[in-house]
């Protein structure tokens, strides 16, 4: 599905330059369920950006569903990721202003997809995560569990091939955790391709593999 | 999506209450200012259009050679060139003349009461074809050869009918009956034409005098529209008349111009005019000034949503990564300013109907929320427009550009240049709300010095009774005196009336005309020196009335008959004639009659400010005086007046009773000025209001943002004044620079403005002061109240929250 070769990524302070990546290298098939671990500061959410062709790189190549995404200019870089790419945050990132359906139906507003259809899509994905009663309220009327949940529902609602998710349960109580890694690893067996960033061991035995970030490398396969 | 973006703009406006109370406050009243000052330029710049023909009808100007000085210039012509042109000029293809009733005026008998009826005209058979009237009932069929015929607006029939379907009803003019051929709508706002009543010309020529006045190319009496024929040019047009006129005239002095319809209403170079008019100048200075109102409040927006936008930064990060692209989160914002704006003009038309009644009385004219109108529509929409534009375009284009990444960076994805562009923009309203205040506080110093001439005497007991012409029509010398003498003895036997003079002139305040020529002659005069002087007739008495002070030598004595010979100056006719001292006892010849100057008097206002003072001439010479100057006893004006009444009606029983107070009079005078006063007191007053509502709106902003530095400052041993101080400084400083580029412009501005009188008080250096220390003093109140409410705070709460 994707791969990533001799990706690097640093900054430049003075005249230091410091490397957040050095030299990735890295094959994901479609049906995998990666987990990236790794302590703070190791480049792990930064990893996960490029993946999202939310942030660059430096050097290197990216293909991703035979798309040479480093020679791709942005509008096309962001018109890839909003068909295939969906994406989970720690801090669930819900707009606040909106209600649960208005959230979940957010990015099918920007693909021209039409009323009647859209009403359809969301009351599905509602009705999957068992969330229809809690439809009309607005995020901050939700518990952490819930709102990931409408998170996730978020995130799928455009049927991407794959999901990105940053510590996903890491506002969560472990009971709730629980509840979010079943949930992805369900999705997991329904053939979504899912990477995710996390700090935990228990979480990263969901995941099919584990990569280990230490300084921007990757420590072993 | 539009519904979606509505949505939201809405609950964002629901959630942030103060700042959208700001934002629609300051909106509202400046939409409402702004409409009403759009609504009057608009009026004014559409006057006469609105005629079929407008754009192929010229007014005839006349341009007289009068040897070196300038040329006169008059908006009138003769009768016979409208009969002329239209027979002979092919360029020409219709006329139509009015005259205006100005020396006849129209009295309405209405059971014995006379009623005057100021805005009257005669017309001729082209003027109901060239010019648009609305008509309501009847029709202009045997209009033009109807002597007894007449044609009156809505309002006038209500007036004298109590209903508008007043066709055949009559009225009485005078002593004649005339009858009501058709009601027309009341004269529409945009219209030269004021003239509530109109009557054939034929009613005009009736009369043997009248016709045999017309048929002279010497008299200038008539407004005189052509309209060309089309493809002939203007310029091609000018020569057949001018050459007309000269052929008949015998004579080449003189030059005929064509003045388009639609430039009437700006022909403000006329010394005199029938019509009313309005500087270009002044309708743009209120364009821009409206325009101006309309961005400080935008400016507002602009700042508070900028000075908002990290709190937006998550949800632009969010929608972009779901898929947002740039150009659809730019229209969210657009939206959003939109329905601000929009909710704003609600309000705004709210605020507009209640202050029409008094926009109007203000304005003089009839302006009505009426829907039906496009001129509404063009103007609520332009505004609207206008204000979504200002507030959207810079907002929009900042949010929008968030990366998706800003999410996870927090604060410094706010650029420094945009708090930059915030300073910027506050800079520009204090800029404005100082040169407003700075205008307002000139203008009213220069009123004041004009209310100062109030204090030579007491305007407000003084009154002006002015016989009209008819009284005299046909009476000799001798019969003129007795009526005059018995007016005067009846007024002076009053016991409310103080003192009693007749003179020449119809007001002491505004006095009209004067001559130059060989008239007038004094030793030492250079052949050529003919200056325009004005004359003045008066009595005895008539010093005691304007408290005049002499500067040398003596007034009139009542029983000196060599005094009728004899003139009074004053000091600038002395000084500008260049007579030698001794002054007093010198020869002076006026108007062909010879004496001696018996006084000088000293500078007196006698005409508006705006004008110098010029040479004044004064004699004891009642011949043709037919004005009485009436002084009341204190304190028993309305006893006086009713007194001059009841002496009026025993003498001219015809004609309604009119008098004027001097007070008014000179009131009228400086109108213009007043209103102008008026109008930037307001201008300044909502400037500075809505300047400082978003003050407040971005000071509590930076508290906010600055509570941490404000809690360990605190923490570190700060005290309140000194954090108020930090608070409270960066807002000051800017006022500061708004002073410093305000003073220049408002310096030029109003030296501009006060080059318009010829008396005028200087441009002190203390009003600048006043103005930045009133918007100091504003500002820091808005900004300290804020300040110190951030310095009060317990800083463990705004330290806790990290």
């Amino acid at each position: 599905m994707l791969e990533l070769k001799h990706i690097y990524k640093w900054v430049n302070t003075g005249n230091n330059r410091t490397f957040l990546l050095k030299d990735i290298n890295l094959t994901i098939n479609e049906g995998e369920f990666v987990s990236i671990m790794g302590p703070s500061g190791s480049g792990k959410s930064t990893l996960l950006n490029i993946i999202g062709m939310l942030d660059g790189f430096n050097e290197g190549e990216y293909n991703f569903m035979h798309e040479s995404v480093h020679q791709l200019k942005e509008k096309q870089r962001s018109s890839l990721y909003k068909q295939y790419i969906g994406f989970v945050f720690q801090a669930y990132h819900l707009i606040d202003e909106l209600t649960v359906y208005e959230n979940i139906e957010t990015p099918l507003l920007y693909q021209d997809i039409k009323s009647s259809e859209r009403k359809a899509m969301v009351a599905d994905i509602l009705d999957r995560f068992q969330i229809v009663g809690k439809k009309d309220l607005f995020p901050t009327q939700l518990s952490g569990g819930q709102q990931q949940l409408v998170g996730i529902a978020r995130a799928l609602i455009a049927r991407p091939k794959l999901l990105l998710a940053d510590e996903p349960t890491g506002n969560l109580n472990s009971k709730q955790g629980e509840e979010i890694m079943e949930l992805f690893s369900t999705l997991n067996k329904e053939g979504m391709t899912i990477i995710q960033v996390t700090h935990s061991e228990k979480n990263a035995d969901y995941g099919s593999r584990v990569i280990h970030l230490l300084d921007g490398m990757i420590e072993k396969k | 999506m539009l519904k979606n973006y509505f949505k939201i703009a809405w609950r964002h406006l629901l959630k942030h209450k103060t700042t959208s109370f700001i934002n629609i406050t300051g909106l509202s009243i400046a939409m409402a200012a702004s409409v009403l000052i759009f609504l009057w330029v608009h009026n004014e710049l559409s006057f006469d259009n609105y005629h079929k023909e407008t754009s192929s009808v010229y007014r005839i100007t006349s341009h007289i050679n009068i040897g070196k000085q300038e040329p006169l210039v008059w908006e009138t012509t003769p009768y016979l060139l409208g009969e002329k042109a239209k027979s002979e000029l092919p360029a020409i293809l219709q006329v139509a003349r009015i005259r205006a009733r100005l020396y006849d005026p129209v009295n309405v008998n209405v059971k014995g009461e006379y009623i005057k009826e100021p805005n009257t005209a005669y017309i001729d058979s082209g003027w109901l074809r060239m010019f648009d009237y609305k008509f309501v009932t009847g029709n202009t069929r045997d209009f033009d050869s109807d002597p007894t015929a007449v044609l009156i607006t809505e309002s006038v029939s209500k007036k004298y009918f109590g209903h508008t379907n007043a066709v055949g009803e009559k009225l009485r003019i005078d002593t004649v009956d005339f009858v009501v051929k058709a009601v027309m709508e009341d004269v529409p706002n945009n219209s030269s034409f004021r003239y509530d009543m109109l009557f054939p010309i034929a009613t005009y020529r009736i009369n043997t005098r009248n016709r045999q006045n017309d048929e002279q190319w010497g008299n200038y009496n008539y407004l005189t529209f052509v309209r060309l024929r089309p493809g002939v040019g203007v310029a091609a047009a000018e020569k057949q008349l001018t050459n007309l006129m000269n052929k008949e005239r015998e004579r080449a002095d003189l030059a005929q111009s064509l003045l388009p319809l639609k430039d009437l209403r700006f022909e403000t170079t006329l010394a005199n005019s029938v019509l009313q008019h309005t500087s270009k100048k002044v309708v743009y200075i209120f364009s821009v000034l409206g325009a101006i109102l309309l961005l400080i409040a935008c400016i507002n927006y602009v700042n508070l949503t900028t000075a908002r936008a990290l709190q937006r930064v998550k949800e632009v990060s969010i929608r972009k990564i779901a898929g947002a692209e740039r150009q659809q989160l730019l229209w969210q914002f657009i939206a959003e300013s939109a329905l601000m704006s929009f909710i704003s003009l609600l309000v705004a038309l709210l605020l507009i109907r209640l202050a029409l009644p008094a926009f109007n009385a203000f304005t003089e004219k009839n302006f009505a929320l009426n829907f039906a109108n496009s001129g509404w529509w063009l103007i609520l929409g332009g505004t609207l427009l206008g204000s979504i534009i200002l507030t959207s375009i810079y907002p929009a284009i900042l949010l929008s550009s968030f990366e998706p990444l800003a999410i996870f960076k927090g604060r410094n994805v706010m650029r420094i240049r945009d708090t930059w562009l915030r300073k910027s923009l506050v800079v520009v309203q204090f800029t404005v709300s100082i040169f407003l205040i700075v205008s307002t506080i000139v203008i009213y110093r220069q009123l004041n010095f004009i209310n100062s001439q109030r204090a030579a005497y007491d305007q407000s007991r003084v009154f002006v009774m002015d016989i009209p012409y008819q009284v005299f029509r046909g009476k000799t010398p001798e019969q003129r005196a007795a009526i005059t003498a018995a007016i005067h003895t009846g007024l002076k036997t009053e016991t409310s009336v103080r003192e009693v003079s007749l003179i020449s002139q119809e007001s002491v305040v505004d006095m009209r005309g004067g001559s130059s020529g060989d008239s007038n002659d004094w030793d030492g005069r250079d052949k050529d020196f003919k200056p325009m002087i004005a004359f003045l007739g008066v009595d005895s008495s008539f010093k005691n009335i304007l408290n005049l002070q002499l500067k040398e030598g003596r007034w009139f004595l009542s029983d000196n008959a060599a005094d009728k010979h004899n003139s009074i100056l004053n000091e600038t006719a002395i000084r500008e004639f260049g007579i030698q001292e001794p002054v007093i006892g010198k020869r002076f010849t006026s108007q062909g009659d010879t004496g001696v100057i018996i006084g000088v008097v000293k500078d007196f206002f006698y005409k508006s400010m705006h004008e110098k003072i010029g040479p004044v001439v004064i004699r004891d010479d009642q011949e043709y005086n037919s004005t009485f100057l009436v002084q009341t006893a204190s304190g028993r004006t309305k006893e006086a007046t009713a007194r001059a009444e009841s002496v009026w009606k025993k003498f001219i029983p015809n004609l309604p009773f009119e008098y004027k107070f001097t007070s008014e009079e000179f009131d009228k005078l400086y109108r213009d000025d007043r209103r102008t006063a008026t109008l930037i007191w307001m201008f300044s007053a909502i400037a500075i209001l809505i300047s400082c509502l978003g003050l407040l709106g971005l000071a509590a902003h930076t508290a906010e943002r600055r509570s941490k530095e404000v809690g360990i400052r605190k923490v570190l041993g700060a005290s309140v004044v000194q954090l108020v101080n930090l608070l409270s400084k960066e807002f000051l400083l800017l006022v500061i620079l708004a002073a410093a580029i305000a003073t220049p412009i408002s310096w030029w501005a109003m030296t501009s403005w006060l080059d318009n009188f010829a008396y005028r008080v200087d441009l002190v250096w203390w009003v600048f002061l006043v103005a930045t220390a009133v918007s100091m003093l504003v500002a820091l109140c808005t900004v300290g109240f804020q300040a110190l409410r951030a310095a009060m705070a317990n800083p463990v709460n705004s330290l806790r929250a990290e």
